[in-house]
């Protein structure tokens, strides 16, 4: 699910009208307020933001028209994609804020900035609670095929070539992703 | 598996996060119950705090546009105009209007009134007057 497609204003797309946002929230259906329910608890991490906050920030701003849905873009995707959207730029804000204590990073041989090499919090942090991923799924041969898989933004038939697994194979490896990640985070997604 | 740059433990969370975030997308709705089910949450405790946070972000919204209507008011009536009564039928007009398929209005009017109570004098006054300013304004747009 690209990032990309959601523009504040949608610019030569056609929207959903202002008075047509309300209705779209009623017409969500328990199963879809349950998704909504899990998928703010992964994006939280990082964020700052408290239970429920994000999910709130997102349909003020599809209220208030400063995010807009395309007309062919589900409604459901589009309110995920603003979540995504406002966590991404919170973790940045939050980001920079760390970051003002850590030294520059250093720069490669041709004076030009590196991309790879990870700061101090991506060491202390991030690469911490990936190592307790990948130690969760150790036996699990298949779902740790599927971590690296989608660690390389793989999906579908990329993800099942690569992983050797039919599509069946491959909900049951997310579905026990799924599992055990609310195992290791049980208050939500490394919150 | 190969790759052609090793992400950073940073993009490589991320990614996960958004292939987790597109299997729970993808889950059927019985799937995605009975695995949170076993996890021990209360499933309609959840949904209800999602309504619960659609509701509020509403109220918000319909909050914040009635003091911007109320303040734009204020400066426009400083310029000598006045406030015309057909605003306040309209508005009212409007307020059944707008809240006629409002699910969640109904079902928070049957819980008030099964309490025994309803919307306020005072908080149907101000409904009214926002909702009269917001008409006020939008005829003046039309009139520009």
């Amino acid at each position: 699910m690209a990032e990309a497609t959601v523009m504040r204003n949608a610019p030569g797309r056609e929207c959903l009208r202002a008075d047509e946002i309300g209705p779209a929230f009623d017409g969500l259906s328990q199963d879809d307020k349950l998704k909504l329910y899990a998928v703010e608890a992964i994006l939280r991490r990082g964020t700052g933001l408290g239970k429920g906050d994000l999910l709130r920030e997102a349909i003020c701003r599809a209220l208030d028209g400063e995010r807009n849905c395309p007309r062919d873009v589900p409604f459901m995707a589009f309110l995920v994609m603003t979540m995504k959207s406002i966590a991404s730029h919170a973790r940045k804000k939050d980001r920079r804020t760390v970051l003002r204590a850590d030294p520059p990073e250093p720069a490669s041989m041709d004076g030009s900035a590196t991309t790879t090499v990870p700061s101090s919090e991506d060491a202390m942090v991030v690469a911490p609670v990936l190592a307790e991923i990948h130690a969760h799924f150790e036996d699990d041969e298949e779902a740790t095929l599927v971590l690296m898989g989608w660690a390389e933004e793989l999906r579908g038939k990329a993800l099942r070539e690569a992983t050797g697994l039919d599509q069946a194979a491959l909900d049951y490896a997310a579905k026990r992703i799924r599992t055990g990640a609310r195992k290791l985070y049980p208050d939500g997604w490394m919150t | 598996m190969s790759t052609s740059k090793k992400p950073t433990p940073r993009e490589e969370l991320e990614r996960i996060e958004d292939a987790l975030v597109d299997s729970i997308l993808n889950a059927s709705g019985d799937e995605l119950r009975e695995e949170l089910a076993a996890t021990g949450l209360d499933l309609d405790s959840s949904i209800a705090e999602v309504e619960a946070t659609i509701a509020a972000a509403k109220a918000e919204y319909t909050r914040k546009r009635l003091e911007e209507a109320r303040t734009e008011l204020a400066a426009w009536r400083k310029h000598g105009a006045k406030a015309d009564v057909t605003a306040l039928d309209s508005a009212r007009a409007k307020f059944v209007r707008l809240h006629s398929g409002d699910q969640d209005l109904k079902q928070r009017t049957l819980l008030a009134a099964r309490k025994g109570h309803g919307l306020s004098d005072s908080d149907m006054e101000t409904l009214l007057e926002g909702l009269a300013a917001l008409d006020e304004l939008e005829s003046r747009q039309e009139d520009d």
